[in-house]
């Protein structure tokens, strides 16, 4: 896309070098300045003579609309990569959708009307074009869009998540920021021990063993699902407070997930934290900032943790991605309705549209987020350029 | 030399090396180790708890129709009056009155097997895909970086269960069958899921060592005393990248071990009744509450064969390469 465009900024470059620069009119310039990438792409023509150059986007806004146009391949590819496996795959899509009433005229008809009967190349082009049109298609076995289904399964996932990454990012900060506060102290090694554990642990064995002794043995806490199966009416007779009623509908069941989902990102964190931190705990600064008298947790957490924050950042925003894409086994293992469970139901089903529609959705939050995390270097240490 | 006393001094390392050890070890002398077998069927001990101890002269075929309790008891009385040899189950048996123990054992050959073949997948095209982006850059950097960003951003292990769900299928198994010996032919697409979807991390790392490495002096004298591009990378700059390798491959098994029991979780990888972790928990999961052993001896092994590696790994990091520590955490 941008290769295309750079020959043409290269000649309204050279064009306007001609003018002279002091007579461009308005229109032309405005053209430019909306065009998206033309006018930060020097054009090679105008840099070798070096006459005319013309005013940069703000470097912020510069490196957006970079990484932006960067996540257009990616998402090209990661298509691209899911379409091929499932155009090969040996499943009959038909066959699914069929089911037992298989008759091979209808069969030949529908294949013919769903494009299946085509080259993949030409395949894939109206997937693309459909996508662009922002029409996901139709499931071919939960008989609805995809587009509304997804999104309902992945706000579930979300919250699921959000929760996760909250107990996650506090309890494994302070993990980590205690570790490295007392290095080699009882209670470094303790968290540390705790924290490889944590890396080590299956995730659906845990979400199973937290089921076993805070729900079937101690009984404090819903086996599964993602809210009260009962209606709340009969809540509300029983209990009166809303906030009793909200715990007993919704707050209870996002325990157990959220803890399960919480425990691996919370492992890395924690480490990642430490290291982090020791890294940055021996520098001069660190010293200077302890000479001038000031206290050893506000040295710890205002001079240490700041400059530690970067590589914490990267991390937290990698596994938000990741949780929020792979979730599919805590979903399993509690019953949640979310993202992950669709994604393995539809791959399971060859229900391309949802399937290709679930990959394209998580693939663009996890662009989405790691860009975020990429922002707020900026507001971390004001030294980061973007550029 | 130096490095290997540092590594016995290396506390978790040495604890991490035990429970490798006795992963492998298993993983190797399972058919000798394992008191029963793994598939076969002790219908009258089904959902037997663990310890329950069987009588030496008991098998399907004698115990035959006699309602379980009963039969167990008269032959345990049999095997005490006789003094005859005693088997137990020691951590129990499934519904099917499969041993869980043999299970366990034997399912550690297919994690250990999935998790050394992927991990070496995994190290085959992270270390080409990374040596030739750092080492001719250019186009080729930018072409190579893209596709790593593209398999970086699938997310979790959807790739893999992709990759599955297509190798799975009824036809392909059956055609697998006939390479795949005694070992279940989900094996093969377990090998390729996960052999595909976890080398990006060792591609970028090995390209930043090898960006680092082509500047120094000793590249450059290679090149003068007219060495090749392939004399270059192969004598010059991998020897130079073993460490971050051996570390990130460590700790890539645990991974792959980890995503292996997941994806037999979920049911695409190794199929019942042949024996892995992750299958047996989910077989498990309906009975957690009556039947507890089920879904804990199988979740213990894989955890404690994970922490294993992650320990060794960890080890090793800090002894062999400590600023891999801001990537692996």
């Amino acid at each position: 896309m941008s290769d295309d465009q750079k020959p043409t900024g290269g000649a309204t470059g050279r064009s306007l070098a001609a003018l002279g620069g002091g007579g461009v009119s308005p229109p032309v310039t405005s053209v430019m300045e909306h065009g998206g990438v033309t006018p930060q792409l020097p054009p090679p023509g105008s840099r070798r003579h070096g006459t005319y150059r013309l005013p940069p986007l703000p470097p912020f806004l510069r490196f957006i609309l970079l990484r932006l146009l960067a996540a257009i391949p990616v998402l090209i590819g990661v298509t691209l990569i899911c379409f091929a496996i499932m155009v090969a795959a040996p499943g009959d899509p038909v066959r699914i959708i069929m089911g037992q009433h298989y008759n091979p005229q209808i069969a030949e008809n529908l294949r013919v009307q769903m494009g299946l009967d085509k080259p993949f190349a030409v395949q894939y082009g109206l997937f693309l074009s459909r996508v662009v049109h922002g029409d996901l298609g139709r499931s071919y076995v939960q008989r609805t869009e995809v587009a509304p289904y997804l999104a309902q399964k992945f706000v579930n996932t979300l919250l699921l998540t959000l929760i996760a990454m909250i107990i996650a990012v506090g309890c494994g900060m302070v993990a980590g920021i205690v570790s490295a506060a007392w290095p080699r102290s009882p209670a470094d090694y303790l968290l540390m021990l705790l924290a490889v554990a944590g890396i080590s642990m299956p995730v659906f064995w845990l979400g199973m063993m937290l089921q076993l002794l805070f729900a079937s043995r101690l009984g404090w806490l819903p086996v599964s699902d993602m809210s009260y199966s009962g209606s709340l009416d009969s809540l509300w007779s029983q209990y009166q407070s809303p906030l009793v009623v909200w715990w007993m509908y919704w707050g209870r069941h996002f325990v157990l997930p959220g803890v399960t989902l919480a425990t691996v990102p919370m492992a890395i964190i924690a480490r990642l934290t430490r290291s982090s931190m020791l890294e940055v705990m021996g520098q001069d600064y660190i010293r200077t900032a302890r000479a001038k008298g000031l206290s050893y947790p506000r040295v710890v957490v205002v001079h240490a943790l700041r400059n530690a924050l970067i590589p914490i950042v990267t991390v937290i925003g990698n596994n938000f991605a990741l949780l929020l894409t792979g979730a599919v086994l805590t979903e399993t293992v509690f019953s949640w309705p979310g993202m992950g469970r669709a994604m393995v139901e539809a791959i399971t089903q060859y229900d391309y549209p949802m399937v290709m529609g679930g990959v394209m959705l998580m693939a663009g939050v996890f662009v989405a987020v790691n860009l975020l995390v990429d922002m707020t270097y900026g507001l971390i240490d004001p030294r980061v350029r973007y550029g | 030399m130096e490095t290997l006393r540092q590594l016995i001094r290396h506390r978790s390392a040495c604890i991490g090396l035990v429970l490798v050890a006795c992963a492998v070890l298993v993983a190797v002398t399972c058919q000798w180790l394992a008191p029963f077998d793994p598939v076969e069927q002790f219908r009258e001990y089904s959902k037997a708890p663990p310890g329950t101890v069987m009588s030496g002269s008991a098998s399907v075929s004698e115990a035959g129709n006699t309602s379980s309790s009963e039969a167990r008891d008269s032959q345990l009385e049999k095997s005490r009056r006789d003094g005859g040899t005693t088997r137990r189950f020691f951590m129990g048996t499934d519904v099917n009155g499969r041993d869980i123990l043999s299970r366990v054992l034997y399912a550690a050959r297919i994690s250990m097997l999935v998790g050394v073949v992927a991990t070496l997948l995994n190290l085959l095209i992270g270390i080409l895909v990374g040596t030739l982006a750092g080492y001719f850059g250019r186009w080729l950097d930018g072409l190579l970086m893209r596709i790593t960003d593209t398999f970086f951003a699938f997310p979790g292990i959807l790739l893999a269960i992709i990759i599955l769900a297509t190798l799975n299928q009824p036809e392909v198994r059956k055609a697998l069958v006939s390479i795949s010996g005694r070992l279940d032919p989900g094996i093969w697409g377990l090998f390729i899921a996960l052999g595909l979807t976890g080398w990006t991390g060792i591609a970028r790392v090995i390209r930043g060592q090898v960006l680092a490495l082509k500047e120094l002096e000793f590249v450059e004298a290679a090149r003068a005393i007219g060495c090749g591009h392939a004399r270059i990378i192969l004598v010059h700059l991998l020897p130079n990248c073993v460490a971050p390798i051996i570390v990130l491959g460590t700790m890539q098994v645990a991974y792959n071990i980890l995503s292996e029991a997941g994806l037999s979780f979920l049911g695409l990888g190794i199929q019942p009744p042949a024996a892995s972790w992750g299958g047996m928990l989910a077989e498990g999961r309906p009975y957690l509450t009556s039947m507890p052993w089920w879904g804990v001896f199988p979740g213990l092994a894989l955890a404690l064969t994970v922490l294993g590696f992650n320990l060794f790994g960890d080890g090793l990091r800090d002894v062999l390469d400590p600023r891999l520590k801001l990537r692996t955490g």
